[in-house]
C-alpha cells in the first residue's frame, strides 16, 4: 500500500506559493475544531468566531516560518489557544477556566457538560441540532446511513469500510460524501442559525427557502 | 468534474484525500468560488455529527485574504529587492571611491614647482594611505549592512593592492 500523503502539508506548500485557496481548504477543515477549542476558554459565541478567525489570520502570516516540523493542525492549534489567551488577557480577565491555568487545561479534553457554552439558548440550539440531525440520519437510505456510521462514529477508515461493506473505496468515498450532502440539505435551516455568519443572512430573510 | 471534486473534499474532511485530491479542488475552486460556500456547508454537516461548535469563519476568512495573499507574496521578493540595491549602491560606492584616489584630479596641477623627490614621495604614501583607509571603511559600511540584512557576515578581506602596487 502507497504511503499516506500529509495533504495538509501540501496546501501549506501551495499556500506558502501564494496560492490563498489552499489555506482556505484547510480553514474549511479546522474552522470547528478550533472553535471547539477556543470554546473551553471563551464563552460568547461572537467572540469564539473572533478568535478562530483571528488565529487564522494570524497562522496566514506566519506561514512563511512554518516549517512542517509539527503537524499543520498541532500548530494552529498552538496559535488558537494564545490567540484565545491573549483575549482574555485585553478582556481584563484571567486566562483561566473556572480556576485551572489555561496551558494546563489545553492537555485536557473537557467533558462536553463541563463546557463554558452550556448556556441555556446554547442547550437549546443544540439540541435541536442533534435532533435534527438524528432524524436526517434516519431517513438516510440504508447504505448510506451505514457507511457515514461506520466513519463518524465508529471511526473506521475507508478501506476499513470498504471492507466491511465489501465495495471498492470509491464507492465508500461516493456514499459518505452523498450522506452528509444530504443531511446538510436537510439541516441547511437549523445549522444556519448556528454560525454568525449565516445568522446575519438569515435575519436578512434566508429562512423563506 | 464537480462531483469528483465534492467527493474529494468529503474525503479531505475525513483525512482521506490523495494528492490528486487535492489538485481536482484547488482546480474546482478556482473555476467556482461559489463551491467555498457549498463545502463550508458540508465540512458544518461533518461538525454537526462530531458534536463541535459551528463556526462560519471559513466565508469570512475567504473574504479577507485577498489583501492579505498580496502581503504575504511580496514580503519576499520585495525584501530581496532592497537586500540587492543597497548591496549594489554600496559596491558603486566602492568601486567610485577606489578609483577617485588612485587617478589623480585633473583640475589639479601635476607639478607646480620643483619639489624634492622625498617629498613627492611622502605625498603619493600619504594619498595611497588615505585611499586605503576609504576602502577599508566602505568594505566595513557594506558588512555591517549586509550583516543586518541577510545574517551573513561578509568579513572585509585584507586587501594589500596598496603595499602590492608599491612593491
Amino acid at each position: 500500500m502507497a504511503e499516506p500523503t500529509d495533504v495538509d502539508l501540501l496546501l501549506v506548500l501551495r499556500a506558502q506559493k501564494g496560492d490563498s485557496r489552499a489555506f482556505d481548504l484547510l480553514v474549511l477543515k479546522y474552522q470547528h475544531k478550533l472553535a471547539s477549542v477556543v470554546s473551553r476558554y471563551i464563552s460568547e459565541r461572537d467572540a469564539v468566531e473572533d478568535v478562530v478567525q483571528d488565529a487564522f489570520i494570524k497562522a496566514y502570516r506566519a506561514l512563511p516560518g512554518f516549517r512542517g516540523d509539527s503537524a499543520f493542525f498541532t500548530w494552529i492549534y498552538r496559535i488558537a489557544t494564545n490567540t484565545a489567551k491573549n483575549h482574555l488577557e485585553s478582556m481584563g480577565r484571567r486566562p483561566s477556566y473556572r480556576g485551572q491555568d489555561i496551558d494546563e487545561l489545553a492537555l485536557y479534553d473537557l467533558p462536553e457538560a463541563l463546557q463554558d457554552r452550556d448556556t441555556p439558548d446554547a442547550l437549546l440550539a443544540r439540541s435541536q441540532l442533534d435532533e435534527q440531525l438524528q432524524k436526517a440520519l434516519t431517513a438516510l437510505p440504508e447504505e448510506l446511513k451505514v457507511a457515514l456510521t461506520l466513519r463518524e462514529f465508529d471511526g473506521l477508515s475507508y478501506q476499513e469500510i470498504s471492507e466491511i461493506m465489501e465495495t471498492p473505496i470509491g464507492t465508500v468515498r461516493s456514499r459518505i460524501f452523498r450522506a452528509r450532502e444530504s443531511i446538510e440539505n436537510e439541516l441547511k435551516v437549523v445549522m444556519s442559525g448556528i454560525g454568525r455568519h449565516t445568522q446575519n443572512q438569515s435575519a436578512r430573510g434566508g429562512y423563506e427557502g | 468534474m464537480k462531483a469528483k471534486a465534492n467527493e474529494a473534499f468529503s474525503a479531505f474532511l475525513d483525512g482521506e484525500a490523495s494528492e490528486i485530491d487535492v489538485q481536482r479542488m484547488l482546480k474546482a475552486l478556482d473555476e467556482q468560488p461559489a463551491l467555498l460556500s457549498q463545502w463550508h456547508g458540508l465540512s458544518k454537516a461533518k461538525a454537526g455529527l462530531q458534536g463541535e461548535v459551528l463556526i462560519d469563519t471559513a466565508l469570512t476568512f475567504a473574504a479577507a485574504v485577498p489583501a492579505e495573499t498580496s502581503a504575504v507574496n511580496s514580503t519576499g521578493w520585495r525584501f530581496r529587492l532592497q537586500q540587492a540595491g543597497i548591496a549594489a549602491a554600496v559596491a558603486l560606492v566602492v568601486i567610485t571611491g577606489a578609483r577617485y584616489s588612485l587617478t589623480p584630479e585633473p583640475s589639479a596641477p601635476v607639478v607646480a614647482t620643483v619639489v624634492a623627490p622625498e617629498r613627492i614621495n611622502t605625498a603619493l604614501a600619504q594619498q595611497q594611505f588615505e585611499a586605503q583607509r576609504r576602502l577599508d571603511q566602505y568594505l566595513r559600511e557594506h558588512a555591517e549592512q549586509a550583516s543586518f540584512t541577510t545574517g551573513h557576515v561578509v568579513v572585509p578581506a585584507q586587501l594589500q593592492w596598496v603595499e602590492a602596487q608599491s612593491e
